[in-house]
Order: structure tokens, then sequence, then C-alpha cells
């Protein structure tokens, strides 16, 4: 009983976090010292997460630590996503994970920031690491913000279905992951809502996902059809 | 249960194509496809636009997206006397509509397929189809040319284009076009036209046509008895008045390509009616009598562009009649009547004139100054010119042009007068009674219209009775009472004149200038009276060449006698004159 | 009875649900870049060397030639950088990836008896969405640079719509032989007329989407904004319909034009 109780939690342990022990490592997340030459603790996961004194402002925060960003964004407005589908989906300032995403992404904050100090820097030596263009290019666009990008942080629901039938349903389609997962449970937060974690795996080992695309990096578009029926 | 199904039914009729009722192609026999109505369609091609339509690289930045390629052919054009204005080949919008309607090219022929649409064994337009036009359009309407204000000023009887009713219409260049009377895709007022054509509506949104609306041809309900061929066979209407323009004109394929009529040969254009099966009198039959108005002898030199003096010598319906004017109104000598209203005629002084006041003036078209006809008796004055004949200036002639010289006419039959007038139809007509009026055809010699013996040899010795010159002269004692003519005659020859020669060897029916046809005296009293001899009867004396005296009642001349006093019958108290 | 009942209720079933067809989807149609040779974009992001290769790219993203969902106008530039409908904000195209053509000026349908007001602003040339399909479809622009992917990336073999299909689906730059779009259909066009169009306003565009009718009008179906007719109005470039040509519904009996066109 006892043996069958601890399979299954492990099971479910094992469900609901992402399979991607040591994928992460070499990829432009490993923040390493040989990768991130500011990071001394050398440690792969401390620039965004940590186990204690986290920031709590974060609902359903992963033990985040990382500073998170005050910025405004121009909002995708789309084609008519703004005036028609995204009307009651609470589609607003990005919130959630994708909050956490742009707390580097969006250039604003530090790197190497985390709960508002500049993680290990040598007397200052190397100060706050911003992202830039020069060796890291993948910030938000600096003149239409959010306006050129898949839209994120709003309700993927039923909802949004009628007014679009050309999205599939999040409650019944399956993803191609393989898990036999619907897109609510895989790819959607906890307020169903989709976010930058929808399409990028932040762990993922990007060799063979490249930029933490989903699905083999999109192979086939599969991860853009999985909710477009297209 | 019921419910369901009827829910059932209603959802799966909403499912079927839409119908837009009569005015969609879909219900037309321009829905080529395999869903048309017509027996030429594809075999199983459902598109219906594509036959002409592409919404793709289409043929030419001027067509709307056509999806047909041009061929170049040359077609042979209309032209008339009559068009003012002269076409070029085909363009614009007819030459899509030519594209399948010249019948050179296959119907299934089409750009956006790289092999062409089925059709079954049907390629081109079938031959004989009504509306495979060939590529001789000069029986068909003239298309294409440039229709503006200009040419209906210079035409006379065109619509200024400003005033041409939509949808009716010329096409951006102010061309006339196909798509001017038809919408290829609208079917509702049959034969894709855009106005009807009861009355010839259609035709009026241009054509202005003279005298029209005051004409029997617009006007009349007559219908056809069945007999003989449908005067009506390319219309769907059974009065004349419905018929207007097509009782004669056929836009398309027309048997008579100038003016596009019914038939080629021109007076079959009106005896198919005018032969007791729809108008109720039959003058065809007249046509059949010995001496005619032959309409049937003469084809293709009549020309309604021609001078009012005849040419060539021939005669049609149309040179008397116009059947755009006709009506029924009467009139009185020597005014023309509705029957030949809007004609054109030469005037007692010899000018052309359009439209004729005088019935005469239609005659002397072709009886005056350049006389179709040779005079079957020639006598010592006039020439047989009519309009000099009956010039109200000469000594003596019956009253056609004017009033007669002579006041005191005794023997007129009432109500005729001595200042009376009379028409050329008068005498000039079928015979029989109950005929229809008019110089038709009739069994008597000079289409006259009651017998009029010619004859000039009289049996000596007999007299004749009166039932006998009446018989004769029917003619003439239709105005002239006989028992009065015969009476004066009496007095006058005692018995000798009227007994043993009829009217027509000393009286000239017509008249008679000075001109002096044969040599025969010059005193002008010899010839009042419409006393003119006949010349092969009637000599003037060898002697003293004289031949008659009439206020003196004295005669000269000689019967039957050549001028050398040879041979004939001598009569020598002559000499000195017999008293009459 | 029963059997009618059967029978008509199958008929409806299949007439509704036209996502039951299998030929829909951009999967199933020419659309579908996933094995183009030309689609750089592989399942290993850039696709690895062979930008000169021609051999089929299996794996190929089928959405990357024309979206992407980061897109920097530097991206889709040069050419005309208006892409939303008549309001030249960037923000409204869908995402594009594709570079836009370079063209200002097209020939565009002159008219034959077109109703001159819709005449005079399709002669203003294509806007909008319009544009996004002319970025291959004019036949100017290679079909691979999208993205990143331009004239300057070393080793892309540049290939123009001219080349695919032996250019069936070539435009070019003159559109006077093609269907006028870019401009507005309403209800004043219909009037003016005469019903020769129906009006967009209530006339139903037959429209099926994802499997249900949308009992949508030509406006609220087929028109970009609810006013311009664009390419969008006749063809879904993402095969929703599973019609030929791509079309938003089947033309069979030419249903498609007589949506529109009263004929």
């Amino acid at each position: 009983m006892k043996f069958k109780k601890s399979i299954l939690v492990g099971t479910i342990l094992l469900g609901i976090t992402p399979l991607s022990f040591g994928q992460i490592a070499n990829t432009a997340h490993d923040f390493t010292l040989s990768r991130a030459h500011w990071n001394l603790a050398n440690e792969m996961c401390n620039v965004c997460h940590a186990p204690h004194n986290t920031d709590v402002s974060q609902a359903h925060n992963p033990l985040w630590i990382h500073t998170t960003t005050q910025a405004n964004y121009t909002l995708y407005t789309g084609y008519t996503f703004s005036t028609k589908g995204g009307v009651g989906q609470q589609y607003g300032t990005p919130d959630g994970s994708s909050k956490l995403c742009l707390s580097c992404h969006d250039g604003t904050v530090a790197i190497n920031s985390v709960n508002g100090a500049v993680l290990d820097t040598i007397g200052g030596k190397f100060g706050s690491v911003m992202m830039g263009t020069t060796h890291l290019n993948s910030t938000i666009s600096p003149t239409t913000g959010l306006a050129g990008s898949h839209p994120i942080s709003f309700v993927y629901d039923q909802n949004l279905v009628g007014k679009d039938p050309l999205l599939n349903n999040p409650l019944t389609t399956i993803t191609p992951s393989g898990n036999g997962v619907t897109i609510a449970k895989e790819l959607l937060d906890a307020n169903g809502k989709v976010q930058c974690t929808s399409c990028h795996d932040p762990h993922l080992n990007t060799t063979t996902n490249w930029k933490y695309v989903r699905y083999n990096n999109n192979v086939g578009s599969q991860l853009c059809l999985v909710c477009h029926n297209k | 249960m019921k419910r369901n199904t009827a829910i059932s039914i209603t959802i799966l009729l909403l499912c079927l194509p839409l119908t837009v009722g009569s005015q969609s192609i879909v219900n037309t026999k321009h829905n080529l496809s395999v869903s048309g109505i017509g027996t030429v369609k594809a075999t199983s091609e459902t598109e219906i636009c594509i036959f002409c339509h592409t919404p793709h690289n289409s043929n030419g930045p001027a067509a709307p997206l056509w999806n047909r390629a041009s061929q170049g052919i040359q077609y042979t054009l209309y032209s008339s006397s009559t068009m003012k204005t002269s076409t070029g080949q085909p363009d614009g919008s007819s030459m899509l509509c030519l594209s399948c309607h010249d019948g050179t090219v296959a119907l299934g022929n089409v750009l956006s397929r790289s092999s062409p649409i089925s059709f079954g064994s049907i390629t081109t337009m079938p031959a004989g189809t009504p509306t495979n036009l060939g590529t001789n359009l000069a029986d068909d309407h003239p298309i294409s040319f440039t229709y503006n204000s200009a040419l209906a000023t210079n035409d006379g009887q065109l619509k200024d284009p400003s005033a041409i009713v939509a949808p009716v219409n010329l096409d951006k260049s102010s061309k006339m076009q196909c798509t001017s009377c038809h919408d290829a895709h609208d079917n509702s007022k049959t034969k894709f036209l855009l106005a009807s054509t009861q009355g010839s509506a259609l035709c009026f949104s241009c054509h202005n046509r003279n005298y029209w609306s005051s004409s029997t041809h617009s006007t009349s309900v007559k219908t056809w008895n069945g007999s003989g061929s449908n005067p009506w066979f390319h219309t769907p209407y059974t009065t004349v008045a419905d018929n207007a323009c097509e009782n004669c004109h056929k836009p398309h394929t027309a048997g008579g390509p100038a003016r596009i009529l019914n038939y080629q040969n021109e007076e079959d254009n009106c005896l198919n009616c005018h032969n007791g099966n729809v108008a109720a009198t039959n003058i065809q039959a007249q046509f059949t009598k010995t001496y005619r108005h032959d309409v049937y002898a003469y084809t293709g030199i009549h020309d309604p562009a021609e001078p009012a003096l005849m040419g060539t010598k021939h005669v049609e319906c149309v040179d008397c009649h116009n059947p755009h004017a006709s009506n029924a109104n009467t009139a009185t000598a020597p005014n023309v009547n509705g029957f030949s209203a809007g004609v054109q005629g030469v005037n007692m002084n010899g000018v052309a004139v359009n439209p004729v006041q005088y019935q005469y003036e239609i005659c002397f078209r072709c009886h005056a100054d350049n006389p179709a006809t040779q005079r079957y008796i020639i006598r010592y004055r006039g020439t047989g010119n009519r309009r000099l004949d009956f010039a109200t200036t000469n000594v003596s002639y019956h009253p056609v042009e004017g009033i007669g010289q002579n006041p005191f006419v005794t023997s007129l039959i009432s109500p005729l007068t001595a200042s009376s007038k009379i028409y050329c139809t008068d005498c000039h007509a079928s015979d029989g009674s109950g005929s229809p009026a008019g110089p038709h055809g009739s069994n008597n010699i000079a289409i006259l219209k009651s017998a009029y013996d010619t004859t000039r040899f009289p049996v000596l010795g007999t007299g004749w009775t009166s039932s006998d010159l009446n018989a004769h002269w029917t003619l003439c004692f239709q105005c002239h009472n006989l028992s009065t003519v015969t009476s004066i005659h009496t007095n006058i020859s005692s018995g000798h004149f009227f007994k043993y020669v009829g009217c027509n060897v000393c009286h000239d029916p017509h008249g008679y200038d000075g001109t002096l046809g044969v040599n025969g005296g010059s005193v002008s009293s010899a010839f009042e009276k419409l006393v003119n001899f006949d010349t092969s009867v009637i000599r003037p004396n060898a002697n003293n060449g004289k031949m008659i005296d009439i206020p003196n009642r004295k005669c000269y001349f000689v019967c039957h006698q050549n001028a050398n006093n040879t041979s004939g019958v001598y009569h020598a108290h002559l000499d000195a004159g017999s008293p009459f | 009875m029963k059997y009618i009942k059967i029978i008509l209720l199958i008929v409806l079933i299949v007439s509704i649900t036209e996502k039951g067809n299998a030929q829909s989807g951009i999967t199933n149609s020419l659309h579908n870049f996933s094995s183009a040779s030309w689609n750089q974009w592989g399942s290993n992001g850039l696709g690895g060397t062979s930008a000169t290769s021609t051999s089929g790219r299996i794996g190929g993203q089928i959405c990357a030639p024309c979206h992407a969902p980061h897109v920097y106008t530097s991206n889709v530039s040069p050419g005309s950088s208006v892409i939303g409908p008549m309001t030249s904000a960037p923000s409204n195209a869908p995402l594009w990836s594709h570079q836009l053509s370079a063209v200002t000026s097209y020939s565009t349908y002159s008219g034959y008896n077109m109703d001159s007001t819709a005449l005079a602003q399709a002669a203003g040339g294509p806007v909008g969405t319009s544009k996004l399909c002319l970025s291959c479809h004019d036949g100017t622009v290679s079909m691979n640079y999208y993205r990143t992917f331009s004239a300057s990336t070393s080793g892309i073999k540049p290939i123009l719509m001219s080349a695919i299909n032996g250019g069936a689906s070539n435009l070019g730059t003159d559109l006077r032989n093609d269907h006028p779009i870019s401009f507005v259909y309403d209800q004043g066009l219909s009037q003016r007329t005469n019903n020769g169009v129906y009006d967009p306003t209530s006339h139903a565009s037959g429209i099926i989407l994802g499997g249900s009718a949308t009992n949508g009008t030509i406006q609220s179906d087929l028109l970009e904004g609810g006013t311009l007719l664009q390419c969008t109005s006749c063809h879904d470039p993402h095969n929703g319909a599973g019609a030929p040509h791509m079309l938003v519904k089947s033309n069979t009996a030419s249903a498609l034009c007589l949506t529109c066109h009263n004929k």
C-alpha cells in the first residue's frame, strides 16, 4: 500500500514537473560561471529561483527570486484581437509567468538582479548586467514593444473559442507532446491564460528546442497548430 | 416526430443553393454549367461564371475579367443606304458576346483551364441555332458604331443619346454594342433583353420613327387567323400593335439584310399580313391579276434613299406606302389619304416633295417625267407625261391636279360637279366589287377598276345598245351618266358618234398639254372636252389637214385611213366638213 | 418515415460539419510549406547551411514564412510599411514575417462597368492584408525572404513566385486582369449598382468556419475591417474551407461569385 502510494505520488510529481532534468545545461539559460561570468555562485538556477526568501508578490511563483520588472508595454493589438477576441479575456498588461520572463527580456532589469540586489559581484566589478544587443539579443523590440509579438496574458477558454471558431478547444485538444494532456493542462497557466510559457519552456535543451520553443522547435509548426485551427 | 421531420426538411431546403428569381443567370440558358436549363451545357462543370469570367489572369485590361481569348476574326459588317454612319469591326463588349455567338469558338475554351470544358458532343454553338450569328453581321442590327448627337441629328429619326432611357445604354465610348440591348445575365424579359419588345419598346428607346404613333401598325389589334405562314415567327406577340417594329423587322439573322427586314423580297414583308390573314383586305390577291403594279418582279432595286423621280424602273409596296405612317384616315381628292401618308413624290411642278400632300404626287414618281410605262393609246396631243397631261393650263383634262376647264359638264353623276377633283385611283384601282382600294392589280387593262374597252374597230352598221356601252366602258359611266352622254352624242352627231365607236377613240381619259404627239391640227378648240383622237384610228383630212372643229360642229377627219388616203375607209363628204 | 428522418439527419450532419472535410486546413493546401525547398525555417532553426539546396526539407515550419510570434518591423521592410487596413498601423498585422513587396504602384483593374467610387479606391492600389498576399504573389519578393532572411543573408538562394508551379499563382504587378481589390464594399455600393452587388450588411455570406455555419453577412465574414474587399474576401490562405484555390467557400456552381454578384 505504502509502496504503491509513493509510486503514485512520484508519478504525479513526475507528471506535473517538466521532464527536463539536465536539459538547461549549455543553453542560454545556463547561468553557470563558464557562461555567465558574473555569476560567481556558479549555480545554474540561482538567477531565477531560490529555495527561500523568494518574491511572494508573484502569484503561483515558482520560488522566484529574480527582480520583477515594472515596465509598461505597447501591447499586441493585432488584426482583430484587441477589438474582438481579446475583449473579455482579461487581456492586459502581462502577468503571471510572462512577467517573470519579461523581467530579463524587456531589457529594463539587469540579468543579475535578484530581489532588488545585484547578484554576486566582486565589489561591483560587473555591476548590472543588462540584456543588450551585443551578445544577448533576445529582447522585446525597443520600438514596438509587444505590439509585434504574439499576444500573451489573456484567458484562453471556451468563451474565446466561441468568438473565434478557428481556435481549438483548450479543454479537449490533446497536445503533440505525447503526454496525452490537453492544451489547458500543458500550456496554459493556472488561470487558464496564455503566457510566454505556453510556447517557451525556459528549461529545454536548445540544441533540439531552439529558443526554448516546445515540441521539437515547432517542427511542422505543430505548436502553432495545436491551438490555431488552420 | 412530425415536427422534427419538418425541421429537418426546412434545414435541408436551406442548404440548397439560393436562386434569386428569374433575374439570375442560374435559371437561364447562359448557365452553361451542368445545372443549366438549356440543351447546350457542360457535362460536368459546376461553376457557372467560369465560361466567361475569371478572377485572375483574365484577358486584357478592358474586359470584365474575361475568360475567353480574342479571335481576331474579320466580320462582314452591316451596311445600308439609309444608315448615316458606318460601322467598323465589332469591338468592346460586342466582341465578348461574339466569342460564343459567332459560332467559331468552342464554348468550353476558357483561359483559366488548360483543356476545354467538355460539352459532350457540342463544341461551338451548333449551326442553325437562331442565336448563332455567324461571321456575317450584315443581316444583324449594326453594332460598334458611335451614337452621338450628331448622328441623331443627321439621321433625323434617332433620339439624342441623352434621351436613351436606362437600362438601354451606350458603352463608355458612346458606342452601340450588344450590351445596349442585352444583359447576358438577366433573362427576365426573355432573350436577355434590357427592355420589353412588346410594342417594340426596346426599339423605341433609340429609334424615333416619324408618324409612328398615328400609324395603324402601332395601334391595330388585328391578329393572325392561322392561315398561311405565321407573320410573327420570331416574336411571342399576337397582335399587330404588340409586334410593332417586328411586324417587318428582325434584329438578328434577318432575311432582308438592309434595314434588317424579315424577308429578302421586299413585298413579302408586307404581303404576309396583307393577304387577308391579318389585315382584313387581301392585297396579295390583287397581284395575281393580269394588270398590276408587279411588286414581285423586282428585288433589290428599290432603295429608300432613292430620289423621288424614279430611276431604274421598279415598283415595291414601299414606293407608295410608308409602313411607319400608314393609317386609315380618309381624305378628299386630291389630298393623299392615310394609306399613303408619309411617302415621297413629285409635285405638279416636277419638284420632289416629302411627304406628299396630294395623291397624284406619288404617281408622278413613275408616270410623269420619266414614265415607267408605255401608253396603250397614242393620241394627237400629250406625251404620256401625266404631270403635264393634267396641268391646269391645258385646254382639257380630268380634274386631278386641279378643277377642270369645262364648267358645264352636265353628265356628271352627283355628288360630282364641274368643280370636283378626282384621284388617279378613282379610275385606277382593283376590279371587282368589295376589292381593296388602290391600284394594286386588276383584270382590266391599265389597272382600271372597271371595264374600259380600247378596241378600235366598231362594227359599222350595227348600233351599240346602252347596255353594250355600259358594259364596255363601265369606267366612264361611273361618273358620267350614260343616258346623258348618249343623248349628247346623239344630238351632236345624229347618232353617229357613240353608236359605232366607243369613248376611247375620241376622248383622252387623262388630259393633254399643247405638245403635239403626232401631226394633227393646231386649233386648240379642236381639243376641248377631252377630245384627243386615237391616232391609230382617226386621221386628219388628207386634203386640208383638218381634224375637227368642235365649236362650229364640223368634222374633217378620216377614220382608219393612212396619211396617203390609199387605204381604209374614206369619207369624201368630209372635205367640206360634216356637221355634227 | 423513420428512414426519411435518418437520411435527412445524415444530410444535415454532412452539410454542416464542413470541418469533417479531410481536405481543409493549411496542411492540406499549397500553403503547407513544410517540405518546400526554399523554406529555410526547418526543425533546427536556421536549417543548417543548405540555403542553396533544393532538396525537400521535412519538418519545415508551415507558419514561419508568413508569421512569426515575435516580429520586428525591420523584418518586413523594405517596401511599404503600411500593413494595416487603411490605418497604417503595423501592429494590426497578423504577426507578419514575410518581407513586403517594394512595389508602390500596381496597375489596377480598369473598371469596365465598375462603380466609379469603388474604381477610384481600387486605383489607389492594394492596401491592408492584400499587401500581405502580394508579398509573395506579385512575384517580386523571394519566397524565402521572411523572418531574419533577406537579400543580405549570405547563402540564401532567392526564388520568386514565377518559379513556383510554372508561375500559376504569380499575379505580377499588373492587376488589370484581376478582380479588383482594396475598395470599400458597403451598402452605398450596392445601392449605386442597383443591387448589382448585394447589400453586404444583410446578405448572407454562406461561410462555414470551424465546423459551424456563421449566420454571418458578407460584411461580417468577408470584408476586412467590415468595409474592404480584399484578397481574403475570397481566399483563405489557411484553407479553412478545404475548397479548391483556397477559397473561403466552395465555388461549385459559382456559389462564391454569386455570394456578392447579383447575376
